[in-house]
């Protein structure tokens, strides 16, 4: 056999091998481009709905809307997505948000898949709004009931006496407690409960979307995702809406979208801006952790108006 | 004569077929999936200091060390646009001549100096504690490029007998801040 045989005899064999791997590496990068994309869909969508959720009513009081938050977050997928008149393809995709959940003030609420029966006695799925859940902790005979930030409410298992107020206000009232007596446990306790009790909430929903997605023919097994500690920590400071999204095929490869995110309504934390005079005479406006602040007296909420008074930004914290 | 000559011909061509191409192709698809890696661990940083609103030393290093996972050494630029609220004044020196008005005006910081605020000390236990804070609103974007040249552009340098530009695995990729943190 000459050479140029055992050559081309070569060719013939490793052809296919490496037409597969080049065939490969072009789904993997096109599946990640395209969970680059949906994510950011995603993102947008969140963003969106914590943006409409809130609503200002009479005397500067804020409510959430549930269902306003849900619109926009839909809508927003729907036209990314280019499906805003589709609805057969509407449907498809909401198949793939297995939960969206709600972090309220004082709990938290589930939208998911559920089965009833309706008034004219037939079973319907939908998804559907579940109560809202506060945010509970019990010990030592007290059962301790969180918010977002250090307003809590304690009641006495033992004399079914109720507490409510501000971590520091029902400190003197409640000396045998050390939860409420020590700020840096009540703050640990605090934030441990809200993230378990939403997490163990929202891991069982996912869980149980499974049944459904049978149903719409998605055969992906959905599992709740690996959402980081830093993560949830930063995600239970304000109420916010958590989405997840799961499922969606990316691309021939057989990979398959799965990420959630967080959008903060942005309402119970506020940053504040702090104004103080320099050696020279000039003002400056600082943020709260700025090294160079001494005296946090002239409190602002925005950087507009502290430039508007005159001020200019620090030139150490730049805010 | 002529056969010799044929005979060359044939081994160079076989020499090529048999392992000069499938040796470039598999390096080529290893740049595909160092490119993927890029592009994933980019994202992931630039998403949390969105997020966040600050750099903190540790983020940085984690970001560099999984980079160079893939075995290529990458320049990292930082750009940060931060929208700065100043106050008008028509003499800055005199107090009295405030226009009652404020502008935006962009500052940009770059990598050194988003990398001084980081490790100002030598020691890792000094910039522990060190901070980048970014501001709501801001955009932040990252851009990676591989600085040595990849196996594959080796051996493609070989092959063309030309000097080939090293930079193949290039992602960029940035956002607006969405959150600040202290």
């Amino acid at each position: 056999m000459k050479i140029t045989d055992i050559a081309v005899l070569f060719v013939f064999i490793t052809m296919p091998f490496v037409l597969l791997m080049r065939i490969k590496a072009d789904n993997l990068k096109y599946a990640e481009y395209r969970s680059t994309v949906l994510n950011r869909y995603l993102d947008t969508a969140v963003e969106d709905a914590s943006y409409a959720m809130t609503i200002r009513g009479i005397g500067d009081k804020t409510f959430i809307s549930r269902e306003k938050a849900v619109e926009a977050f839909f809508n927003t997928l729907y036209a990314n997505f280019g499906i805003m008149h589709v609805e057969t393809a509407k449907h498809a995709l909401r198949a793939y948000i297995p939960v969206i959940a709600i972090i309220d003030y004082d709990g938290w609420w589930i939208y998911s898949m559920e089965t009833y029966t309706n008034s004219k006695g037939e079973k319907e799925r939908e998804m559907v709004w579940k109560p809202k859940k506060p945010y509970v902790y019990e010990k030592n005979g007290y059962l301790y009931i969180f918010t977002l930030d250090d307003y809590v409410r304690v009641i006495d298992l033992k004399t079914k006496s109720a507490y409510e107020g501000k971590r520091r206000d029902i400190a003197y009232i409640l000396p045998d407690s050390e939860i409420i007596r020590d700020e840096e446990l009540f703050e640990q306790v605090r934030k441990r409960t809200i993230i378990e009790s939403i997490k163990e909430d929202v891991n069982a929903e996912i869980n149980e979307h499974n049944k459904y997605a049978k149903l719409y023919g998605i055969t992906y097994h959905f599992s709740p995702p690996l959402i980081s500690d830093g993560d949830w920590q930063q995600n239970i400071e304000d109420i916010g809406i958590l989405a997840f999204f799961q499922g969606l095929p990316l691309g021939l490869g057989g990979e398959r979208f799965n990420s959630y995110a967080l959008g903060a309504a942005r309402i119970v934390r506020k940053n504040h801006y702090f104004i103080q005079q320099d050696m020279n005479g000039i003002f400056y406006y600082h943020r709260d952790n700025c090294p160079v602040l001494t005296a946090k007296d002239r409190i602002y909420d925005t950087r507009q108006e502290c430039a508007l008074t005159g001020a200019f930004p620090c030139h150490a914290c730049n805010p | 004569m002529s056969d010799t000559l044929s005979k060359i011909v044939a081994l160079v061509i076989s020499v090529f077929l048999l392992f000069i191409f499938p040796v470039e192709n598999l390096l080529a698809r290893q740049d595909d999936i160092t490119r993927i890696i890029v592009l994933n661990e980019t994202t992931e940083f630039v998403d949390s200091v969105r997020n966040l609103g600050y750099i903190t030393p540790l983020m940085y290093i984690q970001f560099r060390e999984s980079l160079s996972a893939t075995g290529n050494v990458y320049d990292i630029t930082m750009e940060h646009i931060h929208f700065s609220i100043d106050p008008v004044y028509t003499d800055p020196v005199d107090m009295t001549s405030f226009q009652h008005d404020y502008k935006i005006n962009r500052r940009i910081t770059y990598t050194e100096e988003i990398l001084e605020r980081l490790f100002p000390g030598d020691s890792m236990a000094e910039n522990n504690n060190c901070r980048y804070h970014l501001s709501a609103g801001d955009i932040f974007r990252v851009k990676v490029v591989n600085l040595n040249k990849t196996p594959s552009a080796k051996v493609q340098q070989m092959l063309l007998m030309a000097e080939l530009p090293a930079g193949r695995i290039i992602v960029s990729y940035g956002g607006m801040v969405r959150d600040e943190n202290n």
